[in-house]
């Protein structure tokens, strides 16, 4: 028989908190992986933007925290293929770029 | 006791990285196979301008097995493109698959998949839309009906006697102002045609 227990609080903030340090560390990564100058800016600025997101015990802004996540994977690939250098990959992680901040403003609208 | 299966354990971060460790193998082959062609390229430009044919026989021996291992790596290639296409649809089903079950639980979701409860909401809410209409419509019958009732008061906008007098004299004006105007244009035409003559 499964007993379930409601999160506490502090317990949801700190969740979030790790969400929130781990799409940070993913954009170090990527920082090492971009050979393309272009984009090292672009990524420090958004390293920037996500370190110093408010964590919440909301719910919704988890799964927001989780959603930029796995943006931030979808991005790695387009980055690791852009090492390739080719036009169209260019473009594609210029929309992922776009797509995050995007994520991010509503997920601050959510806070 | 819960037993997961591989695929509910897998998770969408090893599925990217697994990605990613593939297209870097495919890009290095994808470096390797332009880097024989050009050598393939060169030794063929050699093989011509050599003279001595035990060299130019070298020059071949050596083009063919580049082109072997050219192919090869030609084939790996497209192993490996086939495997990100595969993966790629497996992240994809894995996004999809969070997306369905996350909407599924929201719960106006929910509310929607109550048909009755559904049914009886929104009769309430058309009987409300016509209850409210009625009111509007009852309420303009009222004022027809109160408006016709209504009786002109004939001392204030009726005629009286005085009033019948004074209309007698205004048509007399009007009458007297018309044959005036038509005796005046009679006398008119009247001269005219005497000066022509």
């Amino acid at each position: 028989m499964c007993f379930f227990k409601k999160k506490p609080q502090s317990d949801l903030n700190q969740q979030d908190r790790d969400q929130i340090a781990v799409n940070s560390k993913m954009i170090d990564v990527l920082t090492t992986i971009c050979k393309d100058e272009e984009f090292i800016p672009e990524l420090e600025k958004l390293k920037e933007q996500i370190t110093f997101l408010q964590p919440s015990p909301n719910h919704k802004v988890y799964e927001a925290d989780k959603k930029i996540k796995n943006r931030i994977d979808d991005l790695k690939i387009a980055l690791v293929k852009g090492n390739a250098k080719s036009d169209d990959v260019s473009e594609k992680a210029e929309n992922i770029f776009e797509d995050i901040r995007m994520m991010i403003a509503e997920r601050n609208v959510l806070v | 006791m819960c037993f997961k299966s591989k695929f509910d354990k897998l998770t969408r971060e090893d599925i990217v990285d697994a990605i990613c460790k593939l297209e870097k193998e495919s890009a290095e082959i994808d470096e390797s196979i332009i880097a024989k062609q050009k050598q393939i390229d060169e030794l063929t430009l050699r093989g011509r301008k050599e003279k001595s044919r035990d060299i130019r026989l070298f020059y071949a021996k050596k083009i063919n097995m580049i082109k072997e291992e050219r192919e090869q790596s030609v084939q790996r290639a497209m192993y490996l493109m086939y495997n990100i296409r595969l993966l790629n649809k497996l992240k994809k089903a894995v996004d999809d698959n969070e997306f369905f079950v996350k909407n599924a639980k929201v719960s106006l979701g929910n509310l929607l998949s109550d048909q009755k409860g559904l049914a009886k909401f929104l009769n309430k809410a058309l009987n409300t839309r016509i209850d409210a209409e009625s009111v509007l419509t009852e309420a303009d019958e009222t004022f027809q009906e109160v408006e016709a009732s209504y009786e002109k008061n004939e001392s204030i906008y009726g005629m009286g006697k005085d009033d019948d007098a004074l209309l007698a004299v205004f048509e007399t004006e009007e009458t007297l102002e018309g044959e005036e105007e038509f005796a005046d244009e009679a006398n008119a035409s009247a001269e005219q045609q005497g000066s022509e003559e």
